[in-house]
């Protein structure tokens, strides 16, 4: 599963004792805490280390020390955690489960559009006046307000893909999650990702791409791949141009990974905007549209 | 506090013979005050006054009586804080748009909260409140479930789960952590407060599924417990169900087929009994004591930085009761 983003409340200024603090009951934080694996032996280093006195002798020091604490820690966490009653170490590993599924979930939406304080911080009662408009309301004005984040920041917005086959969040799919991208006519959403900047002939230009799944299943293992882009004046670069790292993966449920997008343009390439479609192996509904600036 | 800015929020106007003068309906019959009450303490603890937490513990209760009303329509519960539910009095009709209302009116005082709070506060509160709206029908959705498939191979995980989404976010998660957030404006981390506020969250259920069985015992004599009759899926039926031969287990399941008017007192009562050969009982008060205790070492760890305060010493009185209480 791919790992989480990081929790953009950590913008705000830490109060005192804000780091997570431990349990005083030593309970496990998460699984991973609360079955510790076992530590791993270090590397062995290669023969011709060892040849060398001063630094093998080093590196011996340093990994005894290191594993004889780390032995002390997982000990002592070991027994904390046999000391727990299991109906607590059961109640803790689903509350991390839960808390990274739903919070997560919700801190997600929040990460897409860096902004968003900008936005809360606008005038009271400006906010207010649409608050009052219609309580009936409230859920399609936090949409409104979300979809204005993403028109503000859309450039942050245009890296999100959903892979939820055949998904649709919302009755008006323009106000989709897939940021400023469209729903086509056959009711499949088109997101749009964009490679940041202007990027000059013989360049490489870069996105770190979101590719999130809403369901609680996890997606088949796919592969993505993209068509050529074409800019408005019929210049081309090749399909072969554009690469993917990881190319293949699947997403776990309720997460979301992470994938760079590369463009190798041309070095003759004329300057305008390329676009092309970019889609994915067992993904039929999984559809993209990348640009890139070239100039 | 939060009871008199409830009942002043509530609109005085038409349709009140069939909606507006039966919202206050259930909040009036009274309560444990255990939402509101944490939300407030948590924001004294921190530094808040009461006053900033108030419309956010009014839009909880609100949303608690408003779960309360659908619960019995769902249920099909006859009785309600020992007076009748509103489905049994006024309709099913009218006791779901009732609930209706008052899911819509627990988000004013939250408008309300802008002018107090800011609009970043105001959305963190949004933020926190939906979550915990979505988990609770989530977890009775689960619940329900349950008892419609009547699914009985079921695990302490599975209620634990069950009980976390259905109970512990709304009744102590939230209110904790709302209380945190709008004390510090934001500054504290509220997933501080998810283990002190699910530990306590569960021990209290638990408690209160052996309560009901135990208190009416010791009350009555011979009436058995209601969430028997019900077929709820308590820690004691789960772990009866385990360990129950399988003769007794056919029984038991056939039992809760039967439609829940159709249940005799004979079974019911045969239920209970074997929940005493199989140490069910038991075994969630164990499960609940030791909830308890955790929720205390939690409690120290959540609340390390609050000052010594009356709200701190509240909060923690909760969990040393909860500890104490004799089951």
């Amino acid at each position: 599963m791919p790992s989480r983003k990081p929790d953009t409340r950590s913008k705000r200024t830490p109060a005192p004792g804000r780091e997570k603090q431990r349990s005083a009951a030593g309970i496990g934080r998460s699984k991973r805490t609360a079955e510790p694996e076992p530590a791993r032996q270090a590397p062995v280093p290669p023969t011709g280390d060892r040849e060398m006195p001063r630094r093998g002798f080093r590196a011996e020091v340093s990994r005894s020390s290191l594993s004889a604490a780390t032995d002390a820690a997982v000990g002592a966490s070991r027994r904390a955690f046999r000391a727990t009653p299991l109906i607590v170490q059961k109640a803790a590993s689903i509350l991390e489960e839960e808390v990274a599924t739903g919070i997560g979930a919700a801190k997600r939406i929040e990460q897409r559009f860096l902004d968003v304080a900008a936005l809360r911080a606008q005038p009271p009662d400006a906010v207010m006046s649409r608050f009052r408009r219609d309580a009936h309301e409230a859920v399609d004005i936090i949409l409104d307000i979300v979809t204005a984040a993403a028109t503000t920041v859309g450039e942050r917005a245009g890296r999100i893909v959903n892979v939820t086959a055949g998904h649709t969040t919302s009755p008006r799919p323009a106000r989709s999650s897939a940021g400023p991208g469209e729903a086509g006519e056959s009711g499949l959403r088109i997101a749009t990702v964009r490679i940041p900047g202007k990027v000059k002939p013989g360049a490489i230009g870069e996105l770190l791409m979101s590719l999130e799944n809403e369901s609680d299943r996890a997606t088949a293992e796919f592969t993505l791949h993209s068509a050529e882009l074409v800019s408005a004046s019929g210049a081309r670069i090749p399909a072969d141009h554009v690469s993917f790292e990881p190319r293949t993966l699947s997403v776990g449920p309720r997460s979301a990974g992470q994938v760079t997008v590369s463009v190798r343009v041309p070095a003759k390439a004329d300057a305008g905007v390329y676009e092309g479609l970019v889609r994915a192996t067992e993904m039929d509904a999984l559809r993209a549209l990348l640009t890139i600036d070239v100039g | 506090m939060t009871m008199a800015g409830l009942l002043s929020a509530l609109p005085d106007m038409e349709p009140r013979r069939y909606l507006y003068d039966l919202v206050p309906v259930y909040p009036r019959r009274g309560g444990k005050g255990l939402r509101c009450g944490l939300t407030i303490a948590t924001c004294g603890a921190f530094g808040g006054t009461p006053r900033l937490a108030l419309n956010s513990a009014i839009a909880i209760e609100l949303f608690h009586n408003a779960f309360l009303v659908h619960d019995d329509v769902e249920d099909g519960s006859l009785t309600r804080r020992g007076l009748p539910t509103l489905a049994a009095e006024h309709g099913l009709a009218v006791a779901v748009n009732v609930g209706d209302a008052m899911n819509v009116l627990s988000i004013e005082p939250l408008m309300r909260n802008l002018e107090l709070l800011g609009p970043e506060v105001t959305w963190d509160v949004m933020a926190e409140i939906q979550h915990m709206v979505r988990q609770s029908t989530e977890g009775q959705a689960t619940e329900l479930g349950w008892v419609r498939d009547n699914v009985l191979d079921l695990e302490d995980a599975d209620y634990l789960r069950m009980t976390l989404k259905k109970t512990c976010w709304y009744t102590c998660i939230h209110p904790c952590r709302i209380g945190a957030v709008i004390a510090s404006r934001g500054a504290i981390d509220p997933d501080r407060f998810n283990r002190f506020g699910y530990f306590m969250g569960a021990a209290f259920q638990i408690q209160d599924d052996v309560l009901n069985l135990v208190a009416d015992e010791r009350r009555y004599g011979k009436e058995i417990g209601g969430d028997i009759q019900e077929g709820k899926r308590t820690m004691m039926l789960i772990h009866l169900y385990r360990h129950a031969s399988p003769r007794e287990r056919d029984r038991l399941r056939r039992f809760l087929a039967t439609a829940r008017e159709r249940r005799t007192d004979r079974d019911v009562r045969w239920v209970r009994a074997l929940m005493d050969r199989y140490g069910s009982l038991d075994h969630a008060r164990q499960s609940a004591r030791s909830l308890a205790a955790a929720a205390l070492d939690e409690f120290h760890a959540a609340y390390a930085d609050a000052p010594p305060s009356r709200d701190r010493r509240f909060i923690e009185q909760i969990v040393h009761y909860m500890i104490e209480r004799d089951l």
